[in-house]
């Protein structure tokens, strides 16, 4: 029987059917999912030859078409390096890394919102969509990771109840760094409301600003990764400061990476760069974002984020600073 | 009145020899047909012979509701026996009988006929007399097969389109019937054996990618290649022709619209 959907993948998900398009050998290197995948879109072939199915399809294909093994799940608080770790992981060429992919955000919202459907069934449905994503399609490729969407700490339980043992990061920073990049260019899901279908509900005092809300946000992503590190064992806190030398030290034991001389030199060559924007080089730049802090922008931090902060960050220097041998 | 809701389309249980079916075609010479008056709304060549008309009107090909009761059998039918045999089997009034033939590549775009129907006393039946895998029979947002030697009444006062995109003709007789109790029973009577719907309704009449997608992993290099492309003229243009190339008629058009419509799906994929 011909395999119809060999080198396709969940575009997109909606109205519980999958929209499936042709990716053949292309890689997910761009710094986002949602880019390579805008650009698979946009081909001719894909507007009119997308297929779509039923979960059923997606149920039925991941039992006969288990994908690469997940080897690393990366967690974060937003603009604090996780596309520069990505990127830098993207530069392996026997890794397939999938960066803030969407149908998997979607999935998770769908399982958010039906506290009804059987946990294991849904753990079961993020296995099987993570496995049509993570295809093996070019024979180098033998390992999968994903850095999530930053609010998807909400979710660890779910995703390591569909992953169990899966080594698993959660980078951060100084959160008045963050806020001022927040400031500058503010990401979607600081609009109130966006996240509420994860479960994200602020109080009713909390005013309708982007700033003030994802201020509040951030910090239940703050205390939502500090209750991880108390629950499970397979997490490791990355702050901002220790990258990018922790890709090659504590990243990379912690995510069983063997760095080969000539992966070794691949990731490095990545991760000079700016990871969102490859044509400028990656420059460590908390001074100048401290220097740009407001009286708002430090007010909102220690409402709502140093504390969390200060808490992770106590966990984070218990843990060994140098992995063993290195 | 009738006693239940009659679907969109609907397999009367009337069976007929595919055999004779095909002998009478036979006799039908090229040059009795016609092509049908209303180009704006089919591509390609679809024509009809009249085999009852009103006598000496230049559009007998054309089922005119208001023509009243002057139907008259055409000397075609004379070398038509079978073709007579059913005619004669229908215990209600015949009005316009036509073959009309949907030749490969074309297709009847999506319309309605609103004054064709149950509400004005009139019913179209559908005699398949040939027809072929890769025909196309869309009413109502539903997609229907229908065999050589089925009678089907449809209700084409609801949006319709046929596609041949096979290599060969298809043909139906085609019945305009008055309705009386004979043909109300005929409709009324049982369905436990119909065959039924091939897809959900509300989709919009479009080009089935599916069987594309089968051709195309057939031949991994075409479909390398056309993956590649970024021009969708280009895309549409090579598409259309490695189907051709398989025997499978779709226009350029009917891609092009496909392909806007991915687009535009794509595009509003987050809208609720």
């Amino acid at each position: 029987m011909t395999d119809s959907l060999r080198d396709w993948a969940p575009f997109y998900l909606k109205h519980g059917e999958v929209h499936w398009g042709y990716v053949g050998q292309e890689r997910f290197v761009e710094p986002f999912f949602q880019d390579t995948l805008q650009k698979l879109a946009r081909r001719p072939f894909n507007q009119l030859l997308r297929q779509r199915t039923g979960l059923d399809t997606l149920i039925e294909r991941a039992s006969s078409h288990p994908g690469l093994p997940l080897q690393g799940l990366i967690f974060h608080l937003s603009r604090c390096g996780s596309t520069l770790v990505a990127q830098a992981l993207s530069a392996l060429n026997d890794s397939v890394v999938l960066s803030e992919p969407e149908p998997v955000d979607t999935l998770l919202q769908w399982l958010a919102q039906s506290p009804h459907y059987d946990p294991a069934a849904g753990h079961a449905l993020l296995r099987d969509l993570l496995a049509a994503l993570g295809q093996p399609r070019r024979p180098e490729d033998r390992r999968l990771f994903i850095k999530t969407d930053a609010w998807h700490i909400r979710h660890i339980d779910r995703l390591l109840a569909a992953f169990p043992e899966t080594p698993w990061i959660f980078l951060y920073r100084d959160p008045v760094e963050v806020l001022v990049s927040q400031s500058r260019i503010p990401g979607l899901f600081l609009i109130p409301g966006t996240l509420t279908v994860h479960g994200f509900h602020p109080p009713a005092e909390l005013p309708l600003l982007p700033l003030q809300h994802g201020a509040w946000i951030m910090g239940q992503i703050l205390q939502d990764a500090e209750e991880a590190m108390r629950k499970y064992s397979g997490g490791l806190l990355i702050n901002y400061q220790d990258l990018p030398d922790a890709l090659e030290t504590r990243i990379a034991q912690h995510l069983g990476l063997e760095l080969d001389p000539s992966g070794l030199t691949a990731m490095r060559a990545r991760y000079t760069q700016n990871a969102k924007s490859p044509n400028q080089t990656f420059n460590p730049d908390s001074d100048s974002k401290h220097a740009e802090a407001n009286d708002e922008i430090r007010a909102l931090s220690a409402q709502w984020l140093d504390a969390p902060y200060g808490r992770l960050e106590a966990i984070r220097k218990e843990q060994p600073q140098e992995p063993p041998g290195a | 009145m009738l006693k239940f809701a009659i679907p969109p389309a609907l397999c009367l249980p009337l069976r007929f020899e595919p055999d004779k079916l095909a002998a009478d075609l036979a006799t039908v010479q090229e040059s009795h047909w016609q092509s049908h008056f209303n180009q704006a709304i089919y591509e390609g060549d679809w024509s009809a012979v009249a085999l009852r008309a009103v006598p000496g009107s230049h559009l007998a090909i054309y089922s005119d509701p208001a023509a009243g009761q002057q139907w008259a059998d055409t000397p075609i039918l004379d070398n038509c026996p079978y073709f007579r045999e059913i005619l004669s089997s229908f215990d209600c009034p015949l009005m316009s009988v036509r073959l009309m033939r949907l030749a490969p590549g074309a297709v009847i775009k999506e319309h309605r006929d609103p004054a064709l129907g149950l509400d004005f006393g009139e019913v179209r039946l559908h005699i398949v007399v040939k027809t072929n895998p890769n025909v196309e029979c869309r009413i109502d947002g539903h997609d229907w097969r229908w065999a050589v030697g089925e009678c089907w009444y449809a209700d084409f006062s609801k949006r319709h389109s046929f596609a041949n995109r096979g290599t060969t003709d298809r043909v139906h007789l085609v019945l305009d019937c008055g309705l009386n109790d004979w043909l109300l029973t005929l409709l009324e009577g049982d369905r436990s054996s119909i065959p039924h719907y091939f897809s959900k309704p509300g989709k919009p009449a479009m080009v089935n990618t599916e069987s594309l997608r089968l051709m195309l992993m057939e031949q991994p290099e075409l479909m390398a290649e056309l993956f590649d492309m970024r021009d969708s003229a280009q895309f549409v243009t090579a598409l259309a022709q490695a189907a051709q190339n398989r025997g499978l008629a779709i226009s350029e058009s009917e891609l092009m619209a496909r392909l806007q419509q991915g687009h535009r799906e794509w595009i509003e994929r987050r809208v609720p």
